[in-house]
């Protein structure tokens, strides 16, 4: 009995030395684990941590550091599963539960994130429960994100267009008229007040993570106060799918446009339209579009035309600015190639720079440049000269257009928007009829719906 | 022999039978296949074999053959061989058909079957080392591409969410595979067991909003202890007299948290919402606040500096740093700089806008960041821009 009393003892003995070893060893490894992560040496902090996995695992205390090592490390799925630990111990332990809605939200578990920061709604911690409150609101925008959106705008507008006819001015140009020769015609600039109304709605759908459908209709209207016959109105109506993969994001999109001018129908326009954009870096992104389109003309089948254009495009985000550069080129065809229509024919080429810049809270500056050339490959043999053998315009017609645009949005409130542009265009073309000078100016009030 | 010798002799004997008894069911378990360890046990949380039952709580084992079972308000964290977690919802039923490892060729497979309840798990090197990993359901079999998914099954209804990786379902009545997770359409889906019909979805559906985590208005019913011999429960309940050291050995041989508690309380840590904005220590505020100078070692090469301003306005809801203002005086004359920028992460992208020197116009950059939520420290410097010879920077420190 002597001798089992004191095998006894010997193995008290043994055991409280080697687990008193033990657990300084455990305790100083503990004790690391905190000062790597107060260090923020998250990396070496999770490392260890996941040494003394099998050891402390169970333990609230060592999960809540274990998650916040895997959290920081980019552990995020550990973390969750720790934190949980915490809390299936620790119920009321807000810290781990605000860490666990964290890491939830984290890794878009929207659902379960939403009730953890409801739960903490109560917590003491000012600090906990205002950001609680602020990561369900996010959430709410996120989920509904995933949900069919609509958007709509309404805006109405007054303006002023210097050239609303495209005169030429006070000259008198010579015009050879069949059998009766030149006569001095003068095309005087006419301005006018004008008013607008536009409205449009956007339908958006996803129909799986990375793809949606897109839907849109837009309805504008311009009036100019004394010039009836230049009225102008269009309907706009556009269904397309987006797809996005990687940095890549696609759109296809089929377009309709009824176009009304002076009153009448003008013309019907029906495209294809298609756009990438490679956002190659979080600033920055290029895309590339195309559209092929088919016009058909109401009053003049000389004008249906069939276009193919390609614009490229770049745009780059510093603070709160945004430069958009890009160059386009495109070719409109006549739909029946012929004498009377061949010259409408054309080649348009262009090239642009657009900046906007997000003025605090209220507002947005923008200043816009586009320089234009379009080259028709045809003369145009439908006008002749005065004595009927030579033609009136003896070389190709080409065309520059400058155009200059300053802009400004005022942020009146969430949904309504002061809007205001001021645009100058020159036109100069070796064909003088088609010389402009033109500014517009326009003052909108829009609403978003 | 006395009673009392007769009693030491009788507990001698019961200690040894019982010893005996362990060391039978030790062997016992030890002919079937470890398949991982509890980690946490909270509420009823059982294994059955067909000849055996166990509670299971942290530490406990469970084996290829065992059927964990969680009642009401009981949940449960296992790590399994290969390093995979699996956590069981409450009134689960997963069975363990297979769970192989070989540790030093890495290869092995796991197939279990959910008979009823949810799971989440996080795949571990089985699938790393692309071995099998497949989880069957009611209606049908979830081959794992990894590494973290959940499945619920409630009612008729098998809901599905995969939260990092991808996963393959195959569908039993139809025998249809579809994919969801990274790179798929969908990382939710709801299946129809009866109908076998699936349906992706593009938000979490409402039943994984539970969590596994419990709610804070209910007691944790958490098993701390090895469970498996009452005897060394009684002996805890003894030795709480005891040094927590020795409570720590008699409880499992390896220490609980009870012994340390003290030094790995989180509360001894900075404030743990700081921990987490330490990686990006402004990654929580919002609003406009303005930050003003408290510390400097401006220098200058025109002799000493005197009446050091600076302050920054930053709007922390666009990331800006809105307005800054710069100003300290040399015997040259008075240095000034105007600066905007963005913060980037914690970093302070700054653009110096303006700068002189008395007169003269001055050239130069500021460089910081946030090192808390309410300051930021950096560097500039300055140089006459006809005089680059003439210039003055240093070291800064601001705070809200």
């Amino acid at each position: 009995m002597y001798k089992l009393k004191k095998y006894w003892i010997v193995c008290c003995f043994i055991g409280v030395v080697n687990a008193a070893s033990f657990n300084s060893y455990a305790s100083d490894d503990r004790q690391k684990l905190i000062e790597l992560v107060e260090q923020q040496n998250y990396p070496a902090a999770y490392q260890l941590a996941e040494q003394l996995f099998d050891l402390l695992a169970g333990d609230p205390d060592f999960d809540y550091l274990y998650g916040l090592a895997a959290y920081h490390a980019g552990y995020f799925q550990e973390a969750i599963f720790a934190f949980e630990r915490t809390l299936l111990v620790r119920p009321e332990d807000d810290n781990a539960r605000y860490a666990l809605a964290l890491v939830y939200f984290k890794v878009e578990n929207y659902i379960a994130a939403r009730a953890e920061f409801a739960r903490l709604e109560h917590t003491q911690d000012e600090y906990v429960r205002q950001q609680s409150l602020q990561y369900m609101q996010a959430i709410e925008g996120n989920l509904q994100a995933n949900n069919a959106q609509l958007a709509a705008n309404l805006s109405v507008g007054l303006g002023y267009d210097s050239n609303v006819n495209s005169g030429l001015g006070d000259e008198l140009y010579p015009i050879p008229i069949p059998n009766v020769g030149l006569v001095d015609f003068k095309f005087p600039e006419q301005s006018a007040y004008q008013q607008s109304l536009s409205a449009n709605v956007l339908y958006f759908r996803p129909l799986t993570k990375p793809g949606g459908i897109i839907a849109s209709a837009a309805f504008d209207k311009t009036n100019y106060s004394g010039s009836d016959s230049l009225e102008k109105a269009n309907l706009d109506l556009a269904v397309g799918y987006i797809h996005k993969w990687q940095n890549y994001t696609a759109k296809a999109t089929v377009f309709y446009q009824k176009f009304w001018f002076g009153g009448g129908v003008y013309q019907d326009l029906y495209a294809v339209l298609g756009q990438v954009n490679w956002q190659y870096k979080t600033n920055q992104k290029i895309a590339l579009s195309s559209n092929f389109s088919i016009t058909d003309n109401i009053e003049n089948d000389n004008l249906d035309l069939q276009t193919n254009s390609f614009k490229l495009s770049h745009s780059y985000r510093f603070s709160e600015h945004k430069l958009t550069t890009y160059v386009s080129h495109g070719k409109e065809s006549v739909t029946d190639y012929s004498f009377d229509s061949k010259h409408y024919e054309r080649y348009v080429n262009a090239l642009g720079i657009n900046w906007q810049m997000l003025v605090n809270d209220w507002g947005i500056f923008e200043l816009g440049y586009q320089y234009q050339s379009t080259r028709h490959p045809h003369l145009n043999e439908t006008i002749v000269g005065a004595g009927g053998e030579s033609l009136f315009f003896e070389q190709k017609r080409k065309d520059h257009i400058n155009t200059v645009k300053f802009g400004f949005e005022y942020f009146i409130s969430k949904q309504w928007q002061w809007q205001n542009s001021y645009q100058i265009s020159n036109r100069n073309s070796n064909h003088l009829f088609y010389n402009f000078d033109r500014s517009v100016f326009s003052s909108q009030l829009n609403y978003r719906f | 022999m006395t009673f009392k010798n007769l009693m030491v002799s009788s507990s001698f004997a019961c200690l040894l039978i019982s010893t005996i008894g362990l060391m039978a069911a030790s062997a016992n378990a030890s002919e079937s296949e470890l398949a991982g360890k509890t980690i946490i046990a909270s509420g009823d949380v059982n294994a059955f074999t067909p000849e055996d039952k166990r509670t299971l709580s942290r530490r406990s084992p469970i084996y290829k053959i065992d059927k964990v079972t969680t009642a009401d308000d009981s949940q449960a964290q296992f790590k399994m061989i290969d390093g995979g977690i699996v956590a069981l919802q409450a009134n689960t039923e997963l069975e363990i058909a297979s769970y192989q490892y070989d540790q030093e060729t890495n290869t092995g497979s796991a197939v279990m079957n959910l008979i009823s309840g949810g799971l989440r798990t996080i795949s571990g090197k089985i699938k790393s080392y692309n071995g099998n990993y497949t989880l069957n359901t009611p209606a049908g079999s979830i081959g794992v591409r990894g590494t973290h998914f959940e499945v619920e099954i409630l009612g008729d209804e098998l809901f599905l969410a995969v939260w990092d990786g991808a996963v393959d379902f195959k569908v039993s009545r139809t025998g249809k595979l579809f994919s969801f997770g990274e790179n798929e359409n969908f990382n939710y889906a709801k299946i129809q067991q009866t109908t076998g019909a699936v349906k992706g979805l593009l938000n979490p559906p409402a039943v994984f909003e539970s969590g596994y985590a419990v709610p804070e208005n209910q007691a944790s019913k958490v098993k701390t202890g090895p469970s498996k011999n009452e005897t060394i429960s009684i002996a805890v309940q003894a030795s709480k007299k005891r040094s927590p050291v020795a409570t720590e050995i008699l409880t499992s041989g390896k220490p609980t948290s009870s012994g340390v508690a003290s030094e790995l309380n989180p509360s001894e840590l900075k404030k743990d919402s700081d921990l987490f904005a330490l990686q990006n220590p402004i990654a929580e505020r919002v609003g406009v606040t303005k930050f003003e100078l408290v510390n400097h070692n401006f220098t200058s090469s025109m002799g000493d500096v005197s009446d050091a301003n600076m302050e920054m306005t930053v709007n922390f809801d666009k990331q800006r740093v809105v307005t800054g203002f710069l100003s300290f005086n040399d015997e040259g004359g008075k240095w000034s700089a105007r600066f905007n920028g963005a913060i980037n992460q914690a970093k302070l992208e700054l653009d110096v806008l303006n700068a002189s020197h008395g007169k003269n116009r001055a050239e130069g950059e500021i460089n910081g960041e946030f090192t808390s939520d309410n300051q930021a420290r950096g560097s500039l410097f300055f140089n006459e821009i006809k005089m680059p010879s003439v210039s003055a920077g240093g070291e800064f420190e601001l705070a809200e």
